[in-house]
């Protein structure tokens, strides 16, 4: 079996407040675009390992997920979703990602796999009437410091 | 008897060493244990009677506050707590020591997980002193208090949250809850009296049998009357906070 990505997503459910989106919402609001309606934030954990998808649901149950207040979902590639922007932000190569390390480490102490890469990142859910133009303005100036993180922006379903 | 307490340290703890002079005023023995010296059999923890798992930020709060070592309590410690717990023995969580009972399933009910601490309301680190009105409750180590006590907070996450309202309500039928956030006079409000949204006002609770206790607010930051930030303004009698009667409770309970 060859090394394969795999990517877990944690949201958190619906009855809960989403800080980070509300939070988010405000600072695109601040730079000036102010027809946007709602954001949301999620988790992102790229596993890089030998494994099937059997193992990287235990890892998200057992080891990431808040039981009370999350939700997870797991997939290979990323899908648009009807009336959001999608912005997904990852650290670039060669920087060092603390919390991928000890995320790398409980998977490890789990015993759930013993060979394993993990990298973290953030997703973000933005709807409102915007355009490309402005999306990497928001991915500039708000979500990514383009220094040390890679974007990527998948555009609006309609 | 003098009680031992063991202060479990690991990665990120940054609350022990208030801990341990707490405890060790109160007339316990205290120690420092780093969580490797367990795993490594150095240290055992049934030689305690007393186990704390103090504030900080355990592991830089990675994944979710005290996730980490929620995980590693429950994939290296187990069979020792369990003991720890059927011997009637005594667990306290400040803090982030909270967030990992909670997130271990030990608090409430040492079963599945079945509340946790979420982000503030504010989105914020809430970092401050607090009213709390000491409910009544089952545990014995908040005996003798006054109704409204205070003491400092200082999280981003501390929102507690049951998975649902069977959870919330037996937890107050059993009357395992200890703390509530107040205001002056004892009123259960909101922000900024209740700093981070919790559910009921609730600040801290406790095992059905009163002896495992998890809080939001930090009782070893509140022992003397100096640590108050009004005390040249107020003027109390008393050396000691009525925190600090917590942990001679903590003691008491032992001799």
């Amino acid at each position: 079996m060859s090394k394969e990505f795999w990517i877990i997503e944690i949201h958190k459910k619906k009855n809960i407040k989403d800080v980070f989106g509300q939070d988010t919402k405000k600072s695109i609001e601040e730079i000036g675009i102010s027809e946007i309606d709602e954001v949301k934030v999620s988790n992102l954990y790229k596993i890089e390992a030998k494994t099937d998808k059997k193992n990287i649901e235990r890892i998200a149950k057992e080891l990431f997920i808040d039981n009370v207040s999350d939700n997870f979902s797991i997939y290979k590639k990323t899908r648009t979703k009807k009336g959001f922007w999608i912005v997904e932000i990852f650290l670039k190569e060669g920087v060092t990602d603390p919390v991928g390390e000890t995320a790398r480490k409980t998977i490890i102490e789990s015993k759930i796999l013993n060979d394993v890469v993990v990298k973290t990142g953030k997703k973000y859910y933005i709807k409102g009437k915007i355009n490309q133009k402005q999306i990497k303005e928001i991915c500039e100036k708000i979500l990514a410091n383009t220094l040390i993180h890679n974007y990527f922006i998948l555009k609006k379903r309609t | 008897m003098k009680p031992k307490v063991l202060i479990l340290r690991v990665a990120g703890t940054n609350c022990d060493f208030e801990t341990e002079w707490a405890f060790a005023l109160a007339g316990a023995f205290a120690e420092k244990v780093h969580i490797n010296q367990i795993i490594r059999r150095e240290k055992k923890v049934s030689d305690y009677q007393i186990l704390v798992i103090p504030g900080g930020f355990s592991y830089g709060d990675d994944i979710a506050a005290g996730k980490v070592l929620a995980n590693q309590i429950k994939l290296k410690l187990w069979e020792e707590i369990e003991k720890f717990i059927s011997q009637k023995k005594v667990i306290v969580g400040i803090c982030n020591g909270f967030q990992v009972l909670a997130k271990s399933g030990i608090l409430p009910f040492n079963s599945k997980q079945l509340i946790t601490l979420e982000w503030n309301d504010s989105g914020r680190f809430e970092d401050r002193w607090v009213y709390l009105k000491v409910e009544e409750n089952v545990s014995p180590f908040f005996k003798g208090l006054p109704e409204i006590i205070r003491m400092p907070v200082a999280h981003a996450e501390g929102k507690f949250l049951p998975q649902n309202n069977k959870v919330l309500n037996e937890i107050e039928r059993n009357k395992q809850i200890v703390l509530r956030y107040c205001d002056k006079e004892g009123n259960l409000t909101g922000y900024p009296y209740n700093p981070n949204g919790s559910i009921r006002n609730i600040a801290g609770i406790c095992s059905k049998d009163g002896l495992i206790i998890g809080m939001m607010p930090h009782p070893e930051r509140a022992i003397l009357k100096y640590h108050y930030p009004d005390f040249l303004k107020n003027e109390e009698k008393e050396e000691f906070t009525p925190s600090f009667k917590i942990f001679k409770n903590m003691v008491k309970y032992f001799s």
